[in-house]
């Protein structure tokens, strides 16, 4: 391999795995409120909720989704689970509000925020870190 | 027109103004406030583009507020108001840009009626939306910016919704049906006015002109009989990856001076797109394919497939900085790729387009955005006699910034 072409591959991979914001990585769980009965989820399933395409429990009760917008859980995530920048997730976002498409989820700021309002929420998941968890949310495993 | 004029800067400037907490109103997700507004600055050198862009123009911006009221967990209200201004069109007039009521049954089964946006490939439904997308100007061959008003909305419905199909992944499926309501004022019907009257001194100087046909027309008018779609999504189990198909047809009937002459029809317009994101980087690709027919005082001016496709890499250097690199070719003519007859009636020894686009995309923070592009094109397919009154030449270039804001 000549040298050349030795430093455009070096490149590239440091393009493609010098990821933005790879340096955030804070572990994070979904959570729900203690009353859903279950106990985990799909990888898929949850990808499909945060991309509003699924917005019913299998009970049939609307799902309501919160966004963690905590800088380091909110690039995690977006990695993590969705596969995306998180620029990529935001824009996806705005695009259901723009092309009038749907409502996009509610954001909130931090986990105590999240905490809080799927606790009080009887249908409401959302994601944090994983050392955030406490008394007050169920965890809901990737399986 | 100048009190209107100072009205809506003034109003923008609010917009701009505003803290954040302000100008985002989301009330418990029942009700939320959002908009964006835009300006841009657009120069060309060799042709006219969109607009009298050789010298440069800053008339390029875009100003809409949109309203979204949850009445249920079911049934939704929204409706956006969009002003634009690109070069001497649209002149900022407000005007309802979509409107509707959402009523979603399950995940598979929804219904929009009112003014709805139409689905034609992967970006159409938000192309007024600058800040949504990597570049400024969506690829002109599946998108093309002088035929925005018969894609961009109709009036009617659509159903909607998403089928998962566990391992197989899932797809999302629009079926709508509505009619198009043309506006007076735009790019499509003044240089289809100008078209006409060119066919029309055509007429005269022939040795043997038509005596049925008229010496000029004041005016014309087209009417959309129908359109009617589908577009599907589907998002195999491979992360990321959406693959599309988008079908339509539609038919309208021109009026001159307010007597019928003639017909413009879509016998068939399907594109097939595809996006995948890895890593970074994010692979746009579409292939489209537009079968129509026009005809203009029983004469058919064109009749048959045009043939669009482009391919965009982005790439993310960091979280708030992309650069993207496009490859976007269009023929008039699908089987006659060596010349054709512009709608004018003139000879056009360079039917086709192609363009290399480069752009930056800079996020400054969630709400404002930057970004810069410049094209190089061979072919002038797509540019407007109306525009460049003393003809086109095939290798010219564009480029274009712009700076977004959207709450």
């Amino acid at each position: 391999m000549g040298k050349p072409l030795k430093t455009i591959m070096l490149l590239l991979l440091v393009m493609l795995y010098g990821a933005p914001g790879s340096c955030l990585a804070a572990e994070i769980i979904l959570v729900v409120n203690h009353e859903n009965p279950l106990t985990g989820i799909t990888w898929r399933a949850a990808e499909r909720i945060f991309l509003s395409k699924k917005t019913e429990w299998t009970q049939g009760e609307h799902i309501h989704v919160v966004v963690n917008n905590d800088p380091e859980v909110y690039a995690s995530f977006c990695r993590e689970i969705l596969k995306k920048t998180p620029l990529q997730y935001l824009l996806y976002r705005k695009k259901m509000l723009f092309n009038g498409s749907g409502i996009p989820p509610r954001v909130m700021n931090n986990d105590e925020e999240v905490k809080n309002f799927i606790a009080a929420t009887k249908d409401a998941i959302g994601f944090i870190r994983n050392d955030s968890l406490d008394f007050r949310v169920k965890q809901l495993v990737i399986r | 027109m100048r009190l209107k004029k100072i009205t809506i800067i003034s109003l923008a400037l609010l917009t701009l103004l505003l803290p954040m907490p302000l100008a985002a109103y989301d009330l418990n997700e029942k009700i939320q406030l959002h908009g964006f507004a835009s300006q841009g600055y657009l120069d060309s050198s060799g042709n006219n583009f969109l607009s009298d862009s050789l010298g440069g123009t800053f008339d390029f911006n875009e100003i809409g507020v949109n309203l979204n009221v949850r009445f249920t967990d079911k049934l939704r209200f929204g409706g956006q108001i969009l002003s634009r201004k690109m070069g001497s069109y649209g002149d900022n007039q407000i005007r309802l840009d979509w409107g509707l009521a959402d009523y979603r049954f399950q995940d598979w089964a929804g219904i929009r009626l009112g003014k709805v946006k139409i689905p034609m490939g992967l970006y159409n439904t938000e192309r007024d939306s600058d800040f949504l997308r990597a570049m400024i100007f969506l690829p002109q061959s599946i998108y093309d910016e002088t035929r925005r008003d018969t894609w961009l909305a109709q009036s009617g419905g659509e159903l909607y919704g998403n089928v998962a199909m566990d391992a197989f992944g899932d797809f999302d499926y629009k079926l709508f049906y509505g009619r198009i309501k043309y506006e007076g004022d735009s790019v499509y019907h003044d240089s289809t006015l100008a078209n006409i009257n060119r066919r029309l001194a055509d007429n005269l100087a022939d040795p043997n002109p038509d005596p049925l046909l008229p010496t000029h027309i004041n005016q014309c008018d087209r009417d959309n009989d129908y359109l009617y779609g589908a577009n599907l999504i589907y998002s195999p189990p491979l992360e990321n990856l959406r693959l599309g198909i988008s079908y339509a047809s539609q038919k309208d009937t021109s009026y001159a001076d307010n007597i019928k002459i003639g017909e413009y029809k879509t016998n068939s317009y399907f594109v097939f797109s595809l996006e995948y994101i890895w890593r970074n980087l994010s692979l746009s690709a579409e292939y489209g394919e537009n079968d129509r027919t026009q005809t203009l005082y029983d004469v058919t001016t064109f009749d048959g497939p045009n043939q669009a496709w482009y391919v965009m890499l982005t790439y993310s250097a960091t979280d708030r900085l992309s650069f993207s690199v496009l490859y976007d070719e269009y023929w008039k003519e699908k089987y006659n790729k060596d010349d054709s007859i512009h709608a004018s009636g003139r000879y056009n020894s360079t039917p086709w387009r192609k363009d290399w686009g480069f752009g930056v995309r800079y996020d400054v923070n969630e709400n404002w955005t930057v970004k810069g592009e410049w094209h190089i094109v061979d072919g002038s397919a797509l540019l407007l006699e109306f525009f460049n009154p003393d003809g086109t030449e095939r290798y010219w270039q564009y480029g274009a910034v712009k700076a977004s804001f959207n709450f």
